[in-house]
């Protein structure tokens, strides 16, 4: 297997060669960037991590497919974890179960919108996005004043030996949706969805559970992280989700998965969710003025599309092309 | 649906030919059920300043509905108008108040009518942009008008560090005085406002029914390829949607900041669903090739009619985003009953004559 082969098969080494070299630059730039600080921009990517490899799997099985509720389900999360646990341990057992259950019904009703009723996924996930906001602006009335599950910020914020564990979550979703993907049978149905849905269909696979399973488990992994990131930055506010929108999609195309679908990789996606989170840390450490992390991040994915999405463009005619 | 699938079997093809006119009308019948619901529920619905003040409201939805419209038949779709609102209204209360500065002790200010244009002409060109992101590198729309969604907000508020620009009254002496009179301005009776929807949509139908470009448009959204194999310039058509809804929100964008004499980076956040609403409603087809500019505006209408009416009624606007939510996907579902309904009746047709 020649160099190029490999490159084009294992697309996330892009997402990591971007990783160490902006680094270094930093390093060598401001004397106090080093690998503790890195550890820290590490932890923060984690919640994006596990953003990321929900939206991951949404845009794997295709069709433009893409879950734009994330934002919203992140936010009520991060609410009903606060309001149900009220800062108690004891509690925290009810709490996952309420945001759990906010991820599946979302997903599900997601899954409904863009598999039974075959909305396209964008408006189906706007609107169903725009209303979960409503609820938000529900709870943030309820929300004030309490506090935050120890246990739960010790998970989302603590360290074992300097080492972020919010950072073994993430690196341990990361090695199970890798794994599930490349080597379970519903992994390559997700991809082969993708790549074909009626080639899909006709070789046996339920593609409607398919993709309908890709929207749950990205409202769930979203719902998650909502509530661990309410744990590590000590509340919720109304806005905290929106960013992890841009940012998932940001990461996992940076990362290497086709945004057509069909192809993915888990191991980019870390690495891209790295780059991103290293890349808005730059702009913070520069002292940029508000709006320019917007700006970038917006140019980011458009960039790494217009170079990515022509290729794929290129590759998706040319296969086609002889048939 | 199933009901109407039901009249199918029993009463053959008339019963499938009614309920087809009856979805075809649905916008119609929405906009008739929200005035007929408003004017008995909330009092002074039906008073003539209030139905002015509801248009001058709906007029900027509306808009960018109109653009948005066009973006859909293609097939695509623009989420950046509602930044392209804010920038824009940012772009000309900048202009206003601080001119440009040409960097050595000069600084450059515009009268109205050419800081109107130059606002149009960011629209247009934020337009551009998407277009040449879709056409020329293939970016996804969805994508590149989310990117653009994030830059062009972004940049809103780095215009002005976030803060507002208040007080757009301009000064006589630089001649950027008279900002006030497109946001509050009337002629016979009616806000100029209305006067530039009547005015933008009656173009936009002229296009959409009257001219090849209208044609091609239409042809683009139903099979992009065979469009593009009998001849059309795909490309341009694509390029001349999104500049149109570029210009279309560049519009909102001044008349907002001129009926609040301020402009606000914030200002736009979810607008796109909004005029996404107002085109599904008014039976523009999600996947493209079908759509009207008249549908367009009723939907708009009627979703104008909807919250208006519920603030009205002293229900929390919270709730008005749950229900935009759902008549928007309440449309889609409507449609796609619609579409299967049709094929099914002109299949009956056809067997009826073969």
């Amino acid at each position: 297997m020649n160099l190029t082969e490999w490159l084009e098969r294992n697309r996330w080494v892009w997402s990591l060669l971007g990783v160490v070299v902006l680094w270094a630059i930093l390093s060598v730039a401001t004397s106090r960037f080093s690998l503790h600080s890195l550890s820290g921009v590490a932890a923060s990517a984690s919640f994006l991590v596990l953003v990321a490899l929900g939206q991951m799997l949404v845009v794997t099985t295709g069709r433009g497919n893409i879950d734009l509720s994330i934002a919203s389900v992140l936010t009520l999360s991060a609410y009903a974890s606060i309001v149900v646990t009220q800062g108690l341990d004891a509690r925290l057992p009810l709490a996952f179960g309420a945001v759990v259950l906010i991820g599946l019904v979302t997903g599900a009703v997601n899954a409904l919108l863009v598999v039974a009723v075959r909305i396209p996924a964008i408006i189906a996930t706007l609107a169903t996005g725009y209303i979960l906001a409503t609820g938000t602006l529900i709870a943030n009335r309820w929300a004030a004043g309490f506090g935050m599950s120890p246990l739960l910020k010790t998970l989302a914020a603590g360290r074992i030996g300097g080492f972020p564990v919010m950072l073994l979550v993430a690196l341990l979703a990361v090695v199970l949706v890798g794994l599930l993907l490349r080597r379970t049978v519903y992994g390559r149905a997700i991809s082969a969805v993708g790549q074909n849905e009626r080639a899909a269909a006709l070789a046996g696979i339920r593609t409607g559970r398919v993709v309908a399973s890709a929207f749950i488990a990205s409202a769930v992994m979203a719902a998650l992280t909502g509530m661990l990131l309410g744990a590590y930055v000590g509340g919720a506010f109304l806005e905290m989700g929106a960013p992890y929108l841009l940012q998932s999609l940001g990461a996992v195309v940076l990362g290497g998965s086709l945004i057509f679908g069909g192809s993915s990789t888990a191991l980019g996606t870390l690495f891209g969710s790295l780059l991103l989170v290293l890349i808005v840390t730059t702009m913070q450490i520069v002292g940029l003025p508000p709006g320019t992390q917007d700006i970038v991040q917006g140019l980011v994915v458009i960039a790494v599309l217009a170079l990515a999405g022509g290729q794929a463009v290129r590759r998706r005619r040319s296969r086609a092309s002889p048939a | 649906m199933t009901e109407a699938a039901g009249r199918l079997n029993g009463k053959g093809m008339s019963g499938a030919a009614l309920a087809l006119h009856l979805m075809k009308l649905r916008t119609f019948i929405a906009l008739f059920a929200v005035l007929v619901f408003f004017s008995l529920a909330a009092p002074n619905f039906l008073s003539t300043a209030n139905l002015i003040l509801m248009s001058k409201h709906v007029a900027l939805n509306a808009l960018l509905a109109i653009g948005m419209t066009f973006v859909i038949i293609t097939g695509g779709i623009d989420l950046s108008v509602g930044s392209i609102v804010g920038l824009c209204g940012m772009v000309a209360g900048g202009l206003i108040l601080n001119g440009i500065d040409l960097g050595f002790g000069y600084t450059v200010f515009f009268n109205v009518p050419e800081i109107i244009l130059i606002t149009l002409a960011v629209g247009v060109g934020i337009g551009i942009i998407n277009g040449l992101l879709i056409t020329r590198l293939n970016v996804a729309p969805f994508i590149a008008t989310l990117g653009s969604l994030y830059v062009m907000r972004g940049l809103a508020l780095l215009s002005s560090d976030g803060a507002t620009f208040a007080n757009l009254v301009g000064r006589p002496e630089y001649g950027t005085t008279g900002f006030a009179t497109l946001g509050a301005g009337s002629i016979l009776g009616l806000p100029l406002t209305i006067w530039i929807l009547i005015a933008v949509a009656l173009a936009a139908a002229y296009i959409a029914g009257r001219t090849p470009l209208g044609r091609h448009i239409f042809a683009v959204g139903g099979n992009e390829r065979a469009a593009g194999l009998s001849g059309i310039r795909v490309n341009r058509v694509k390029m001349f949607v999104y500049m149109f809804s570029g210009f279309c929100a560049a519009l909102v964008g001044l008349i907002i900041s001129s009926q609040l004499m301020a402009s606000h980076p914030a200002t736009g956040e979810t607008f796109e669903l909004n005029a996404i609403a107002a085109a599904v409603l008014g039976g523009t087809s999600m996947s493209g090739g079908r759509g009207t500019i008249g549908g367009t505006i009723i939907g708009a209408f009627v979703i104008g009619i909807l919250s208006d009416g519920l603030v009205m009624m002293g229900v929390s606007s919270f709730w008005q985003t749950v229900i935009k939510g759902i008549v928007i996907i309440a449309a889609v579902v409507v449609d796609q009953a619609q579409r299967k309904l049709q094929q099914r009746v002109v299949l009956r047709q056809m067997a009826g004559e073969g």
